[in-house]
């Protein structure tokens, strides 16, 4: 079971079943799909989420995520920012609506930054990392820079 | 100097609270050492020989005769009561124990300083020239613009977890680089154009440590209100493309080098092209409300006191030794700056007591409206003192040590903590540096040799910046015993130069011997005033090495 937050609070459902690069299915339906599943049928209407590996290339896959409902990162390492700037770009230049979800080593201590990314929701890795998770969500009422909850930076607020 | 707002102050207390959450959860075993490390690095917090070491920013390089003494009382209450100025302008704090830290935090915050991003992966405190705003040939006061860069930069939610450090420099005086901005991964020199509008050249991949390069140009003239909105392209190119599987190949300097500087600007104008006419450009209220913070002090209108400075000088020579060393021209007619020294044998270069600097911070206030500044050289500097005064100051600095009459000479040296102190070193470094002053003790003969830069560095991390130094010291290990390599030439101004290595390295007790040997080569090459690193320009390390290596050794 995926100790899931999203939107500010534990979510026991998790609709997403992990599956790895060589199983192979007939449909993704309740499926994460590999990005190599994407990119080899990018019309293959049943893949609606995907799983993002840290060596899958952002600027193939993304031209392809016009009917994704949930793209999820897979953080190979916690020190691994890459996803950070993804995901903004994603929201900011892709237009993405959907949900972006941290998966893997990420640590609760990264959540809010990667709210302020983009990211919408988290499968941490244990329950007591959601707990603390949503415990850090608020550490922050004030911040300098514009991200993609809030579009203005503070000089254009203060 | 800038002051915070409600905003401001905020920020920096919910951090400390942040950390000390962060601190708890790490005693209680809640948070792994491997998770925490980053997270208390972003906070200053390295763990180093013999304890956690804490480095306290000193937002380019500039503060406040209260937030001096704050510094004091912490380094009494929580530590050996002595601190240490950095090459980079901080502050740092030997040994702090980890559950104080949150406490020294909240100590800081009560007079708006921090530790935030002086360490780890992610943007450190952007530097500038320790006359900024005092200097007569200033394009135009950069601490504004240091501000700015350092609200965009803090807890920048997307750049918190870069491939490795990244390091923001910024000059404005036309000719003379102090803040050595060409060894940064940034360096942004403030510029105008032929119609006189302000902006910024702009270098990228510039650095030391074990891959030295000097940065390259990526724009020749970026418009001032496009300054955020370039360094977020360049960081977002450097985020998702810098090298994570080497943190000896990370930094940025790597990715230009690998790239080239057309494939990378390429990338560059990608990104700024999406965002450049943004939210994050900047707004013309947002640079007057900021610059607002840096307006001149309540000057006096006075003339230059030439004649009474040279009576002065003719009856003590000694004031005079030290009003040409140690002050630096004002761009207020009767006014100067001076530069205290600490540099003294026999002491760690950039180290002082807390007795030392509640005392700097009683005479800033008497003779330099209560602003102090930390130089790049790992000095102190009272930046608007009257010229009235400087005989006064003079004699005052003389008693707590800080008039030593040796600034910009081979006694100057710049050296990072060495094996004394960090967990990194390869070999001690403040011993070597005692004994070159003690062997160069003589002031006429200091004087005589001019401006000599000479850093020396433990380890190839290069936080002495022994590369840029015109001598460089590096401390090297060679099967368990400490040696040292020499290079020749290096230059962290204007004319950005790497140094050359002379040879093959030596042991400890060698180096003065050797140092002098490669001065005697250029005592006896130089023609008229030329400087150390021309006559090493001119004439190649042939000579120097002739001598060093000798074999009547």
């Amino acid at each position: 079971m995926q100790h899931l937050i999203k939107e500010g609070q534990s979510l026991q459902d998790n609709n997403w079943t992990l599956i790895d690069n060589d199983t192979e299915v007939n449909s993704y339906t309740g499926y994460l799909a590999p990005v190599d599943a994407l990119l080899s049928n990018p019309t293959d209407e049943s893949i609606t989420a995907i799983i993002v590996k840290d060596a899958d290339d952002f600027n193939q896959w993304s031209q392809h995520i016009q009917k994704l409902s949930l793209i999820a990162f897979d953080f190979n390492a916690f020190a691994n920012g890459r996803a950070f700037t993804f995901a903004r770009t994603l929201r900011e230049d892709a237009g993405f609506k959907g949900d972006i979800r941290a998966l893997g080593n990420f640590i609760p201590d990264q959540v809010n930054y990667l709210i302020r990314s983009g990211f919408t929701s988290f499968a941490c890795r244990n329950e007591n990392e959601a707990q603390t998770a949503l415990a850090l969500l608020n550490t922050f009422s004030v911040s300098y820079q514009a991200d993609a909850v809030e579009s203005r930076p503070l000089f254009r607020r203060r | 100097m800038y002051v915070y707002d409600s905003y401001d102050q905020q920020l920096v207390d919910q951090r400390v609270a942040q950390f000390r959450d962060q601190t708890d959860r790490f005693l209680a075993g809640q948070l792994a050492p491997e998770e925490f490390l980053p997270l208390r690095l972003q906070n200053g917090l390295y763990v180093q020989r013999h304890a956690p070491m804490l480095r306290i920013a000193v937002p380019y390089g500039l503060l406040s005769a209260k937030q001096l003494r704050r510094v004091a009382r912490v380094s009494r209450q929580f530590d050996k009561g002595y601190v240490h100025f950095t090459t980079r302008q901080n502050i740092q704090l030997n040994w702090p124990a980890l559950e104080d830290v949150p406490d020294i935090l909240k100590e800081l915050a009560e007079v708006q300083m921090h530790a935030i991003q002086t360490s780890g992966n992610c943007i450190r405190n952007t530097t500038t020239d320790q006359f900024a705003g005092v200097l007569e040939d200033e394009v135009e006061d950069p601490r504004p613009w240091c501000e700015l860069i350092r609200q965009w930069s803090t807890l920048h939610p997307e750049f918190a977890f870069l491939p490795r450090k990244f390091k923001i420099a910024v000059n404005a005086s036309t000719s003379t680089d102090r803040a050595a901005i060409r060894f940064h991964d940034i360096g942004l020199q403030l510029v105008k154009n032929e119609t006189g509008e302000t902006g910024f050249q702009v270098f990228v991949g510039g650095g030391l440590g074990r891959t030295p390069l000097a940065g390259q140009e990526i724009e020749a003239f970026l418009p001032k209100q496009h300054l955020l909105t370039y360094l977020e392209a360049i960081l977002r190119v450097y985020n998702v493309n810098g090298r994570r599987d080497n943190k000896y190949k990370a930094r940025i300097k790597i990715l230009v080098k690998a790239l080239g500087m057309d494939s990378f600007k390429a990338l560059v104008l990608k990104q700024w092209d999406r965002i450049k006419d943004g939210a994050i450009q900047l707004t013309e209220d947002e640079v007057t409300r900021v610059s607002a913070h840096f307006s001149d002090p309540s000057y006096e209108t006075l003339e230059d006191a030439t004649e009474l400075l040279a009576s002065q000088r003719f009856e003590q020579p000694e004031f005079g030794h030290w009003l040409r060393q140690n002050t630096q021209a004002h761009k207020k007619q009767g006014y100067a700056a001076v530069t205290l020294s600490l540099k003294k044998p026999g002491y760690a270069p950039g180290d002082a007591t807390a007795e030392q600097i509640e005392a700097i911070a009683d005479l800033s206030e008497h003779y330099s409206y209560g602003e102090l500044r930390v130089s790049h050289q790992q000095n102190v500097i009272l930046s608007d003192v009257k010229q009235t005064e400087l005989f006064e100051l003079w004699q005052k600095l003389k008693l707590i040590g800080f008039a030593d009459a040796t600034v910009g000479t081979l006694n100057d040296v710049i050296c990072c903590p060495g094996g004394d102190y960090c967990a990194l070193a390869n070999a001690k470094s403040i011993p070597i540096a005692e004994s070159i002053q003690r062997k160069f003790d003589n002031l006429d003969y200091l004087y005589d040799l001019g401006d000599l830069d000479l850093n020396i560095s433990g380890c190839m991390n290069a936080c002495g910046h022994h590369h840029i130094g015109n001598i460089g010291i590096l401390g090297v290990d060679k099967k368990g015993e400490e040696f040292y390599q020499v290079s020749l030439g290096g230059d962290s101004g204007v004319n950005a130069n790497i140094g050359k290595i002379l040879g093959p390295s030596f042991k400890a007790e060698e180096v003065p011997a050797v140092i002098q040997k490669i001065i005697d080569v250029y005592l006896e090459s130089r023609e008229q005033d030329e400087s150390f690193s021309q006559v090493v320009h001119r004439k190649g390390l042939d000579p120097f090495k002739e001598r060093v290596y000798a074999a009547s050794n």
